[in-house]
């Protein structure tokens, strides 16, 4: 039996996830299957986070359901969102298409989401990622949120938040 | 060696698949499946050397599917190539009959420390 872990340096019996930890685990997961240097432009913890310049993001986002329950979601533009896809697809980017696109963030939700529910109090269970293509703004009912930890890659600001729904039934469906 | 890929992300199996062939592995013939669902029929069919799955699919989770397949018979290797990390995940795992747990996100070099022993 192999297991790999990434150590993300937090104490999960003690504390979630901050701004600095999702920064951190982004950083991770952009130098596993993306080029290029992602940098970190800021993080906030507790507040409310800032919403992107851009009226056409996507969202991909993914729900933990357990002794700890809350939402992920990580945000870019649809540009950007092209540029992903392309590259983990390997094709141009005026090729790829709204499934791809969807298929892309959805992963990329999907590992990220994997990495926090490790973090947090168990035993949970990791949904299976949803991904918008055009919103315009994201609320997550009955959440709070935890952090979020803003970068940039190839110009383009990459936004990932973290929702705490513990006992408020708000991640239940 | 005949491996089955079992992923919902028709780009997580592309990584996978390139992955494999960064890690040095060749002569692979790679048969995809996109749920456990797809996993558990294939492997009826017979004649795979070894499974490589995601854990969080749907229709059959992926440890649905390596219960069901150890139930129907399956010897070969299962392993899991998932975002699922937690310890309790990976024993989980190893008490269904999964021979290890790669933990997304992976590089070339853990594909091949793990799977080495695995694939000529």
């Amino acid at each position: 039996m192999t297991t790999t872990e990434f150590e993300l340096g937090w104490d999960s019996e003690s504390q979630l996830p901050d701004g600095n930890d999702l920064a951190t685990l982004v950083e991770q997961v952009w130098s596993s299957y993306l080029d290029g240097d992602i940098a970190v432009l800021g993080v906030s913890t507790g507040s409310a986070p800032s919403a992107l310049e851009s009226e056409n993001h996507v969202v991909g986002t993914v729900s933990i359901h357990g002794s700890w329950s809350g939402h992920l979601s990580l945000t870019v533009s649809h540009a950007c969102a092209e540029l992903i896809a392309a590259e983990m697809f390997q094709l141009a980017a005026e090729t790829i298409t709204p499934s791809e696109i969807v298929d892309a963030l959805g992963e990329l939700a999907n590992i990220l989401g994997g990495n926090i529910k490790a973090a947090v109090p168990q035993p949970s269970a990791l949904s299976l990622p949803q991904v918008v293509v055009d919103a315009r703004s994201l609320t997550l009912y009955r959440a709070r949120h935890v952090a979020t930890a803003h970068l940039e890659w190839q110009g383009n600001p990459i936004v990932l938040s973290l929702w705490d729904a513990t006992g408020t039934g708000g991640s239940r469906s | 060696v005949k491996i089955l890929l079992a992923d919902d992300s028709a780009v997580m199996r592309k990584i996978v698949i390139r992955t494999l062939r960064q890690a040095g592995f060749v002569g692979l013939s790679i048969t995809e499946v996109s749920d456990g669902r797809q996993l558990v029929d294939a492997l009826a069919e017979g004649g795979f050397d070894l499974v490589l799955s995601d854990w969080n699919m749907p229709n059959v989770t992926g440890i649905e599917a390596l219960r069901l397949a150890r139930a129907t018979g399956y010897s070969g290797v299962f392993g899991f190539v998932t975002s699922e990390s937690s310890s309790e995940m990976a024993n989980e795992a190893k008490s269904s009959g999964a021979e290890f747990l790669i933990t997304k996100p992976f590089t070339a070099d853990i594909f091949e420390q793990t799977l080495g022993a695995f694939v000529p």
